[in-house]
């Protein structure tokens, strides 16, 4: 039996080798870790303190230039929160006219407004005198062609009553939910 | 103990076994005891200063804020005059005064009754302080002045008065609106409705101590059209507004509220 010597050192220089090779890629890699990571935290910490500085300088500046114009802040914020009040009271305004306007679009030409009250919560209660009974009608006519139109003010139009005075004119007691 | 062979090799002080590359040890040993030693280094003082880092980096970016308000306030400040004039400024101020002023508010009810044409029948003004000490008042604390008032008219002078008192300074906002006839007897004779509401004035104290910064109030696109629109309010000493005393465009019809 034959034993090749010659491979069994071979492979032996070979793992040598190997060894050799990653020992040498660990040291390289673990250097530059951490050589890299040496280098990272000094350069951020030196940039963060340099512009820390640069900053505490241009604050310091800013507030000294400031500290002299406090009376146009206390303008400036009494203009901004005035403004606040303004668009809030404005955009909680109740269109009075519009809705005015909408009522007083319905009626026929014998028909007046008696009363308009807007105690309610998006409703309107309105009386209204007919000197006939034809006004009355004509009201109707109006409303029904009036409520199928786009821009129709009213979600709901309720009668709540109609009386015949002793004058022989007719009060209309309506109700328009907004 | 004897002394090691020429075909024994020694490495740190230990006799290496017949067969083994000596130099291979002692290359592997040197090269995990130094990276075993920068792990060390970096464990005990490089990884101790992220935290650092991180805490520097905060620092830097509060200060980066703070500088960017400063900026901020002093760029709002500098275009502040030159976009809001003078006459826009004092419109904001009436809008909303510091103090409660019923005679102004009286006056102004009077001045607006006077252009649409309609008679001031009564007022009922609530309470309220109108003189204090400015250094004990609470800071911006928006307070409301209703007024009851009752006034007479044709109709669309009515329409009209309510209409003008969205554009009129002082704000104002209406409330619970009624109309209704003043009488069935002077109704027949062509008399005056009657129209009753509650207004509601507000007044805020000026600030005791002023802000160092303008730090979420800065003036918006909208509040600057708001502060021109403002301006041209009708206020106390105005011409009457353009629109009083014109009939609004109801139905067209000529017979209105009983007339």
């Amino acid at each position: 039996m034959k034993i090749n010597l010659l491979k069994k050192r071979s492979l032996r220089l070979k793992r040598a080798e190997m060894v050799r090779r990653t020992n040498k890629i660990a040291l390289i890699a673990g250097s530059g870790l951490f050589i890299f990571s040496v280098l990272f935290v000094s350069g951020r910490y030196i940039y963060f303190q340099l512009r820390g500085n640069a900053l505490t300088e241009s604050i310091r500046k800013l507030e000294a230039d400031l500290a002299g114009r406090s009376v146009e802040i206390l303008e400036y914020a009494r203009v901004k929160q005035i403004l606040g009040v303004v668009s809030q009271v404005q955009s909680q305004r109740f269109k009075y006219k519009d809705v005015l306007s909408g009522l007083y679009g319905l009626l026929p030409s014998q028909a007046g407004l008696v009363s308009v009250d807007f105690a309610g919560e998006n409703v309107v209660t309105a009386t209204i005198r007919f000197n006939t009974v034809v006004g009355y009608e004509d009201f109707l006519a109006r409303l029904n062609t009036a409520s199928s139109t786009s821009g129709f003010l009213f979600k709901e139009v309720a009668e709540k009553s109609l009386i015949k005075d002793s004058a022989g004119k007719y009060q209309l007691n309506v109700e328009f939910k907004l | 103990m004897a002394a090691p062979t020429e075909d024994e090799q020694k490495i740190f002080g230990f006799v290496l076994p017949p067969g083994v590359d000596g130099e291979l040890v002692r290359q592997s040993v040197l090269t995990y005891l130094a990276l075993a030693f920068l792990i060390t280094i970096f464990i005990f003082f490089v990884a101790p200063r992220f935290a650092d880092l991180v805490i520097v980096s905060n620092r830097v970016a509060s200060l980066s804020t703070r500088e960017d308000v400063l900026n901020g306030t002093r760029v709002a400040l500098d275009t502040f005059r030159t976009s809001v004039d003078s006459s826009s400024l004092d419109a904001v101020f009436l809008a909303v005064p510091a103090k409660y002023d019923p005679g102004l508010i009286l006056l102004s009810l009077r001045k607006l009754a006077s252009d649409n044409k309609v008679g001031l029948t009564s007022y009922n003004l609530a309470g309220g302080k109108i003189s204090e000490d400015a250094s004990v008042l609470p800071e911006n604390q928006l307070n409301r002045n209703d007024v009851l008032v009752e006034i007479s008219g044709p109709p669309p002078s009515l329409i009209n008065f309510v209409d003008s008192l969205d554009k009129y300074l002082p704000l104002v906002s209406v409330s619970n609106l009624s109309i209704s006839e003043v009488s069935k007897l002077l109704l027949e004779g062509g008399a005056d409705l009657k129209l009753e509401m509650k207004l509601t004035y507000y007044n805020m104290p000026v600030m005791v101590g002023p802000d160092e910064t303008l730090s979420g109030k800065l003036l918006t696109e909208a509040d600057l059209t708001l502060t021109r629109a403002l301006s041209l309010y009708s206020r106390l000493g105005s011409a009457p507004s353009p629109g009083a005393g014109t009939v609004p465009q109801g139905g067209g019809k000529e017979l209105l509220f009983g007339f």
